[in-house]
């Protein structure tokens, strides 16, 4: 008996978690920033959420439940190696806002050059620059559209931080694309639509 | 929330709005959650009327869901590097283990 429930449980294992794989990687490459660690991260992740298979509640959301214990072995386990600074400096993060504060005319430039004119790259590279704690609730939010209540239980912080973070985490990534753009000298529509035309 | 070149409370009215700044700030920050799939504004005529009246917010809005698109778009198609064949039977491989 006992082992025809453990086979289920098994099956339920596989059948429940598996799929997710996909985004857990890409998750964990945007955390690690290399193609071994974001393995192994997905791989410890799984088998750490085998062992507590028992505490997941079945019909609760199993993506969520499999993107906090990722994060929760990022931050265990691979930051302390990394460069990655282990407690992100907020202060530093208000002083580049402060400094980095956009125009409304700056705002404009963004929406009719830069998002026609920024390829994948740039804006992978830009959004990877950004502290983690940033980054992911982006990624959370934008590439895999959780709720603010799946971030805030993914990231363990309360949902009005979520949407304060979401906010500076935007701003910050949109200040990055602007000062890229302009480097990169996006400035001419004509450009943009020649440079939009290849990104299609 | 704060926006840029809002002044909260000022009385201030951006060009094309018939609001004050903390409205627009207000207005905008609904429809960034909106965005987020957060609140159900279809069911909210008056909401929708009063966005629709504001150019300014209205521009924000629109500079937003590009904004949010874009990162979709462009991460989601710089993602598909994973070998996922792989990894999964690296993964079933540990996990018979623990079987």
């Amino acid at each position: 008996m006992e082992t025809s429930d453990k086979k289920l449980d098994d099956a339920r294992f596989e059948s429940e978690m598996l799929p997710h794989i996909k985004p857990l990687y890409h998750f964990a490459y945007r955390l690690t920033g290399n193609e071994d660690d974001s393995n192994d991260l997905v791989q410890d992740t799984y088998l750490k959420a085998y062992r507590f298979f028992f505490s997941f509640e079945l019909g609760s959301n199993s993506k969520a439940w499999l993107f906090r214990i990722l994060k929760n072995s990022f931050i265990n386990n691979y930051r302390k190696s990394t460069k990655e600074p282990a407690k992100i400096d907020y202060e530093e993060a208000e002083m580049f806002l402060q400094t980095g504060k956009a125009a409304y005319s700056d705002s404009i430039d963004l929406r009719d050059k830069l998002f026609h004119g920024l390829v994948g790259d740039e804006i992978s590279n830009a959004l990877n620059s950004l502290p983690v704690d940033f980054k992911t609730v982006i990624i959370l939010c934008d590439i895999e559209e959780f709720t603010y209540e799946e971030i805030a239980a993914i990231t363990d912080i309360p949902i009005g931080t979520v949407r304060s973070r979401l906010h500076r985490a935007r701003k910050m990534l949109k200040e990055k694309l602007i000062s890229y753009a302009k480097y990169m000298g996006y400035d001419t529509e004509e450009e943009s639509e020649e440079l939009f035309e290849n990104v299609i | 929330m704060e926006l840029d070149l809002h002044k909260k409370g000022t009385g201030v009215h951006k060009n094309g709005s018939p609001y004050s700044d903390k409205e627009c700030e207000e207005i905008i920050r609904k429809l960034g959650e909106m965005l987020d799939g957060e609140l159900d504004n279809q069911k909210d005529p008056e909401f929708i009327q009063m966005v629709e009246s504001c150019e300014y917010c209205l521009e924000q809005y629109e500079m937003e869901r590009s904004f949010r698109n874009l990162i979709k778009l462009k991460i989601a198609g710089f993602n598909s590097r994973v070998k996922e064949n792989t990894l999964l039977s690296s993964i079933k491989e540990r996990l018979l283990k623990l079987k």
